[in-house]
């Protein structure tokens, strides 16, 4: 599969700092990316070089096949970027500030009255056309600074914690509206140091930690990577002996002990291969009556991976 | 999402059928600088504009009235005219003078403040555009200015008193030298993000204006009472100068402003590259113009020395940047090679600014020595009074090339020793700060010296290394500046290696497009991030 974005062994240093240590990781089309690490991990440094604010010291960022380093111009016409510290002008209505950015992204007539009717609707925006943008509250204005970021059309979106100090209905809204522009076929990069805020939402994630990254891929990868052997509990109608028997016979497991009644293993293989043992125990007549893959969940990832420096 | 954008399109507004004129505005309409529409949409919602505005309509109206009214009351008459424009003049100058750069100023800093620039960046908009912007947005408030005063300027008339030719000129200079204060103001805004540079570029900014108002007004009152000559040579002389300082000034802010909001990576260089060479002969064909009036060799080659100052100036910053050009300027090099070679002096890196100021220094001094010596002979004059002739041609020529040798001297040496290859920022400001130190211990470390050691021609300051002892010497005859000529020679010559090096970066570089990112495997030289963080605050 061809990716949105791809993010090459970026370095970026301040000084005698290193902020952005080798940072490598992949956003495909459609799918939304969740960026995530403490405060001051190198999240918004990385996701600068990516829009092509800021340089790397080492390495390149390619969207949609353009390099940031030396395409910018074509790398800008396919990125929408909506940093965390957006401005708003004053004395502007919501309408004139949309305006004014569909102008500055070259929209012309039909084209610009089109997208700014486009983008207001899909935001929610179109009952507050003739508001001024300081009387806003901070979740209408998160939508204004999205609904710029939409005007030109981008494939790929850099969202950087665009969820902080919102409250929780306005949350909700925000992921919604993330979803549906993946669904659209857009890639999204969103960032946020707080996981539970993505946990729903992303399709992949990468986690970074004092500019490096600590794992990056589907959600699924990184359990895998993490804990390459599952952990399942077993309770069986028959004997346990007879049952630890042919838990040992079976391919791919190991450290089988006695556990509540039950019995608990490493299972080294797919969600498939686990599903095929159920089976066989049931065909030979074990009676498995409880069964129980031990629930990961990205909570314990992002813990594991950060060393709990983030609660 | 491009089809929703039509599909919403097709129920939304229907096609209305449109008359041509609704065609034509509409085309206007998009074509529209959007940083200037916006600018007129905050402004006139603003507080800011809206108080001026009304301040100085009440005020002129108050003025205007009451110098009427002192008029008639006086038990001698005197004609009300002369007063009553000098009075709408200076309410006229205060409000383009002061508010209208002001307002540029701030609207330039709001944008620092919100944090918007970088959502403009990323927009089609270009540096450019965004400066232009602004600076049409402070000519339309300065248009309705002038056409607010527009009825007082028919009624001098009506008062008598008042010379016709002084008032169509005065207000259009007037005009012109609100251009270059508001780009002034703009440039300057644009020079820091940081709060606290700001309070302090705001106050030069009100120092610069204020003494600007003062001055106009102040002379403008002289120039009533006097009911001076307007044909006369010293405004035929003083009236273009005037034009073409306000141009040079405004040149450069909107240069500075432009390559200020451009990423370093970018080319930030050749603008001002271009506008100084540009500025230099604009200015030396006001000295052409003004000779043709005044005619004395000795105000050509003064004028010419001061050119070379001024070309020495902007010296300091193109010389002294680093070696090579930036990636993203390298990645649009054209492939044509003859191309290329023209466009060699004025690409951005610190050995093609050399190259670059030999050149522009090669038009100014020729040029003026051709105007000094009266006769193209000059051109020779400058070729003899090197070392290589000894021939005395005359003191015009031999100041020329003395000052064009202290400009190599200063400039070359520095940056020949202290050359930034490795794109340490240290060595930028290094060179760029060891060029002024070096001329300013020139000054004064000898004639300390002198004192030590009692040598009285050092400690009287007579020595190489005050370039204004030396001058007068030439002047006097009683020296040619030859030793001058050679150190600023051996400069040049120290520079060798940095041009050539500044020509093959150009020469070997791939064609535009070509270069290879390092995504796909080959790497490429960096710059470090401690240039790029910190240049963005101290180029331009
Ligand atoms: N312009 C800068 N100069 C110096 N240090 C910086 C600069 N920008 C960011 N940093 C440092 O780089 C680190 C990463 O910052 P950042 O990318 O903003 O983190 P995050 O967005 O993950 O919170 C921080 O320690 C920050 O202090
Ligand atoms: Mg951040």
């Amino acid at each position: 599969m061809s990716t949105a974005m791809t993010v090459k062994s970026i370095t970026k240093r301040f000084g005698d700092f290193v902020a952005v240590d080798r940072v490598s990781f992949d956003v495909h089309p459609g799918q939304v990316c969740g960026f995530i690490g403490p405060n001051g991990a190198g999240k918004t440094t990385t996701m600068r070089i990516a829009a092509t604010l800021d340089l790397p010291d080492e390495g390149d960022v390619s969207v949609f096949g353009s390099s940031v380093l030396l395409e910018p111009r074509l790398v800008r016409q396919q990125l929408g970027f909506m940093p965390d510290a957006y401005g708003a002008y004053p004395s502007t209505t919501v309408e004139e500030y949309l305006d004014f950015f569909a102008r500055a992204y070259g929209l012309r007539g039909r084209e610009r009255r089109s997208a700014l009717s486009f983008v207001s609707d899909f935001t929610g925006l179109s009952r507050l056309d003739g508001k001024l943008i300081d009387s806003l509250s901070k979740g209408m204005k998160q939508r204004l600074c999205l609904a710029k970021t939409l005007l030109h059309d981008p494939g790929f979106l850099i969202l950087d914690e665009p969820a902080a100090g919102l409250d929780p209905r306005a949350r909700v809204e925000l992921r919604e509206l993330v979803r549906a522009l993946a669904d659209m076929g857009k890639g999204v990069l969103i960032s946020s140091h707080i996981l539970s805020e993505l946990s729903t939402l992303v399709d992949s994630i990468a986690v970074i930690e004092s500019g490096r990254i600590q794992g990056a891929g589907t959600v699924e990868e990184i359990l895998r990577k993490l804990r390459p052997h599952m952990r399942v509990f077993m309770r069986c109608l028959a004997d346990l002996d007879r049952v630890e028997r042919a838990l040992l016979e079976q391919p791919g497991v190991a450290g089988v002990h006695t556990e509540r009644n039950g019995l608990a293993f490493d299972f080294d293989g797919d969600q498939r291969a686990l599903a095929e043992l159920v089976a066989h125990f049931v065909s030979v007549g074990l009676a498995p009556i409880e069964f129980a893959p031990e629930s990961v969940d990205l909570e314990d990832v992002f813990l594991s991976l950060t060393d709990g420096v983030v609660a | 999402m491009k089809k929703t954008h039509a599909e919403l399109d097709m129920d939304g507004t229907g096609p209305a059928v449109l008359t041509p004129l609704d065609r034509a505005s509409q085309w206007l309409d998009d074509r529209y600088n959007p940083v200037f529409v916006k600018e007129v949409r905050q402004a006139l919602r603003g507080k800011q504009f809206r108080s001026a505005f009304l301040f100085t309509v009440i005020i002129s109206l108050i003025v205007g009235v009451s110098i009427v009214l002192g008029g008639a009351d006086a038990t001698q008459w005197r004609p009300i005219g002369p007063p009553f424009f000098v009075g709408v003049f200076s309410c006229l100058t205060i409000a383009v003078i002061g508010f209208v750069p002001m307002a540029a100023f701030s609207s330039m800093g709001a944008e620092w403040e919100e944090n918007t620039f970088d959502m403009l960046i990323l927009s089609r908009l270009r540096p450019r555009h965004i400066v232009h912007g602004k600076l049409l947005g402070a000519a339309s408030q300065a248009l309705l200015y002038f056409s607010i005063f527009t009825p007082y300027i028919v009624f001098t008339f009506l008062l008598g008193g008042v010379d016709l030719q002084l008032v169509l000129v005065s207000i259009p200079l007037l005009a012109v030298i609100c251009f270059a204060l508001t780009a002034f103001a703009v440039g300057l805004s644009s020079l820091t993000s940081k709060r606290a540079a700001r309070v302090g570029s705001m106050i030069v900014l009100a120092a610069v204006l204020i003494n600007a108002c003062f001055g106009l007004i102040g002379s403008m009152a002289g120039l009533t009472e006097m009911s001076i000559d307007m044909g006369s040579d010293d405004t035929k002389v003083l009236v273009p100068l005037i034009i073409v300082l306000s141009i040079v000034v405004a040149g450069f802010s909107i240069v500075i402003a432009t390559s200020r909001l451009a990423h370093f990576e970018e080319n930030r260089s050749s603008g001002l590259r271009v506008l100084t060479f540009v500025s230099a002969g604009m200015f030396m064909t006001w000295v052409t113009y003004a000779n043709s009036i005044i005619v004395a060799s000795e105000f050509c080659w003064l004028m010419t020395m001061m050119a070379i100052a001024g070309v020495t100036i902007v010296g300091i910053f193109v010389v002294s940047e680093r070696e090579s050009m930036g990636l993203r300027v390298k990645n649009q090099l054209p492939a044509n090679r003859l191309l290329r070679t023209f466009l060699l002096p004025w690409l951005p890196g610190g050995g093609r600014g050399a190259l670059w100021l030999l050149m522009t220094l090669f038009m100014v001094c020729m040029w003026g020595a051709m105007l000094s010596n009266g006769s193209p002979s000059g051109l020779a004059a400058i070729f003899t009074s090197t070392p290589v002739g000894v021939a005395h041609v005359n003191s015009g020529v031999d100041m020329i090339s003395a000052t064009v040798a202290y400009a190599l001297l200063y400039l070359l040496l520095p940056t020949a020793v202290f050359s930034n290859r490795s794109n340490a920022l240290q060595r930028t400001t290094l060179s760029r700060g060891l060029i002024p130190a070096l001329f300013v211990s020139g000054l004064i470390v000898p004639p300390l010296l002198g004192f030590v050691i009692g040598d009285q021609n050092l400690s009287m300051g007579r020595h190489p290394g005050n370039p204004f002892s030396v001058f007068e010497r030439i002047d006097n005859g009683s020296e040619s500046g030859t030793l001058v000529i050679i150190m600023g020679f051996t400069a040049l010559c120290l520079q060798f290696a940095r041009i050539l090096r500044g020509i093959l970066e150009v020469v070997t570089a791939p064609s535009a497009g070509a270069m290879a990112s390092p995504v796909t495997g080959v790497t490429i030289e960096r710059v470090p991030s401690a240039e790029v963080e910190q240049s963005s605050e101290q180029d331009a």
